[in-house]
Order: structure tokens, then sequence, then C-alpha cells
């Protein structure tokens, strides 16, 4: 009896002493200068980088919300990337990817023609471009550039893609007009669609974390959450309007408010 | 002989019909066009539309549905030409109308 409750008492200890779950939870929004509707967000120096397409403008802001720098000379800027102290633009009207650095701004050799880049992600030395009005992922694999995807609904096919991310041995891309996510390999084999049981309004932007897939809905003002296998893990509610973008970090992630003129700020506590 | 004289007479009239030039626009123009939604086709409408030879400024209401075009002083487009262009834009252009000086 009594190694029985020894065995109790350690077995409640060990349960008692197990961290609670830490779960994605609201904290607050930032609000930006009237006329500011973000729409792609990057991290960099510990700062966010904020495309404003409506004004063709790039905003440079403390993860705090304070305004540090506009940049201007932009033609529609899009879903921006940011690696190292490089800053990389796609500028949607104007068929062409910015790269600034340091001060500098060069215009970055794309192997074919771009009708609309609406979103870019670098890895290593591998390139994805998401090329709007050609319906497909522009992708440097390391050797070479290749297309994936042709224009159409079905599987490896995409309509109008916003956004793409470059993860593991992934090519995830927003496949915003089949109102999905599509996975593709870098020789740019399709590999699963992900969203689809969701009536998702419009994919317009994607990020990936160590384990997840994140989805902004447009129209539908939410943020859905996979697994890699499709699993729907979660869904983000009552905090979004017409959400463009999302950066997801360690303990925190960005959603781009778009039809509010804010980010919205989530902590994993 | 006289049936075939109104028959030849008609056809005449209609073919000149055909062959006359669309008509220009001028001014401001505006376009309506159905399904234009997030910011991505907004500027990609915008995008197209721009491409217009004589096009001066685009204006684009996403919430009620139309664009503005504003063409250059001495310059036309056709109703053709931009219902091609939106329709490349992915996209169906409803009625397309000149607006009055004051608009």
């Amino acid at each position: 009896m009594k190694n029985s409750c020894r065995i109790l008492l350690i077995v409640l200890l060990l349960i008692g002493c197990q961290p609670a779950e830490k779960v994605w939870t609201f904290s607050h929004k930032i609000p930006l200068d009237e006329g500011v509707n973000p729409l792609g967000l990057a991290l960099m120096d510990d700062e966010l980088w904020i495309s404003d397409p409506d004004n063709d403008k790039i905003h440079r802001v403390s993860r705090e919300g304070e305004a540090l720098e506009t940049i201007g000379g932009f033609q529609r800027p899009m879903h921006i990337e940011a690696v190292g102290s490089k800053l990389y633009v796609p500028n949607f009207g104007a068929d062409s990817i910015h790269v600034l650095s340091k001060g500098e701004r060069k215009v970055m050799a794309v192997g074919d023609s771009l009708d609309a880049p609406s979103g870019i992600s670098i890895l290593d030395e591998k390139v994805a471009i998401a090329d709007f009005y050609h319906h497909t992922v522009l992708l440097f694999n390391d050797e070479e550039w290749i297309q994936i995807g042709t224009e159409g609904r079905g599987d490896g096919q995409l309509y109008y893609p916003t956004d793409v991310k470059l993860f593991d041995e992934w090519v995830v891309v927003a496949d915003a007009y089949n109102n999905r996510i599509q996975v593709f390999d870098f020789t740019g084999k399709f590999i699963r669609v992900i969203g689809w049981q969701e009536n998702i309004k419009v994919a317009t932007g994607v990020d990936v974390s160590e384990d997840n897939i994140y989805v902004t809905d447009f129209y539908g003002n939410r943020i859905l959450v996979y697994d890699f296998d499709g699993n729907l893990l979660n869904t983000f509610e009552n905090d979004f309007n017409k959400p463009t973008d999302i950066l997801v970090l360690d303990d925190v992630f960005y959603v781009a408010n778009y039809g509010e003129g804010a980010i919205v700020v989530y902590f994993l506590e | 002989m006289k049936r075939l004289l109104i028959l030849v007479f008609t056809i005449g009239t209609l073919s000149m019909l055909n062959a006359q030039e669309p008509k220009p626009l001028s001014g401001k123009i505006k376009v309506g066009v159905d399904g234009l939604s997030c910011p991505f086709c907004a500027y990609g409408l915008e995008k197209k539309l721009k491409k217009m030879d004589g096009v001066a400024e685009i204006k684009i209401d996403v919430e009620n549905a139309f664009t503005i075009l504003t063409i250059k002083e001495g310059k036309s487009v056709t109703e053709e030409e931009i219902r091609k262009n939106v329709k490349d834009a992915g996209f169906t252009a409803r009625k397309i109308e000149e607006l009055e000086d004051e608009e």
C-alpha cells in the first residue's frame, strides 16, 4: 500500500511538472500610417519591412511598431523576401525584381521574362518567383531556371499564383485563384494539394515553419495552419481583415491586414 | 429587277456600316469590370491597361467595380482595345462610356 502511494505521488508530480502546451494567442495590432495598406512582410536586422503597393513604397518598422524609414521608386511591390542584408522586392507593375542592400538598389537577373511577379523566395542558391500572369513559378534550382506549373485547375497546375516559399526540399505555392496551396519538389514534380477542403477564398500568402504551413485567406478573413501532409491543425479568425501575407518566426507571427492598414501580432505562449 | 436593286442597296449599306472605323474614345472613360477583388487583380488590370497607347492615368475603384481611364490630349482608344486588355487581365469589361469633363 505504501509503495502504491509512492508510485501514485510520483506519477502525479510528473504530470504536474509537464509544461503546458504553447498556443498561438492574439497579442496586439500595429496600426500603420493612414493610406498605408500592407501587402508583403519580411524581417531583416530584427526590423519589419512592409510592402505598400497602393503607394509604390516599402516601409521599415521596428517590431514594436515605430516607423523608421520609407523607400519609394517601386511599381506595385508585392510579397517581399529578406535574406541576410538583402531585401528582394517583386515589382508587379514593372516585371522586375529589385534587390536592396546597404543603400544600393539593383535589378535581379531572371532566367525568363516575367509578367507581374507577385512573390519571391530564396533558399541558399535557389530562387523561386511567383509569376502571376504566366500562371507559373519560375525556379532556379542551383543549376538552371525551370518553370513549375501551367495555367489550369488540375493537380500541378496554377491559376494566378501570388506567393511562394522554399523550405527544406519543397516549393510551397499560394495558388491564389485555385483557392489552395500546392507543394512541388525542386525538380518541379507535383507533390500535393493543401487546403482544397477548407473553402479558401483567395489564398494570397503563405509561410512555412519547421512543422507547419500557414496560409492567409484574403476574403475568408482568416489564417489556416496545416501540417506538411495537408491536415488542418488550426484556424485563426476574428482579428483579420483581408490578410495578404504572414511572417512566422519562432514565437511570434505577423499578418499583413491589407483591408485595415495594420499588422496583426500573435505570440506563442 | 426592283427587288434585286433593293437587295443590292441593302447589302451595300450594311457593308459600309461594317467597314466603319471603331468609334474613338477620348477624355475620361469609365469601364465597368466585374470580379475585381484583391490588390493583385486591381494592379493586374492597371498593368494591362497601361500598355494601351494613349492612356495617361488609370484609377481603379475595387469597391464599385469600375476603372476610369484618362486618355492623353489628342489621343484616343477604341472600345475593342479596352475590352481586349481587360480580358488579358483576366476580367470581362461591362459598360464602357465616355464621361463628361466635369466628372
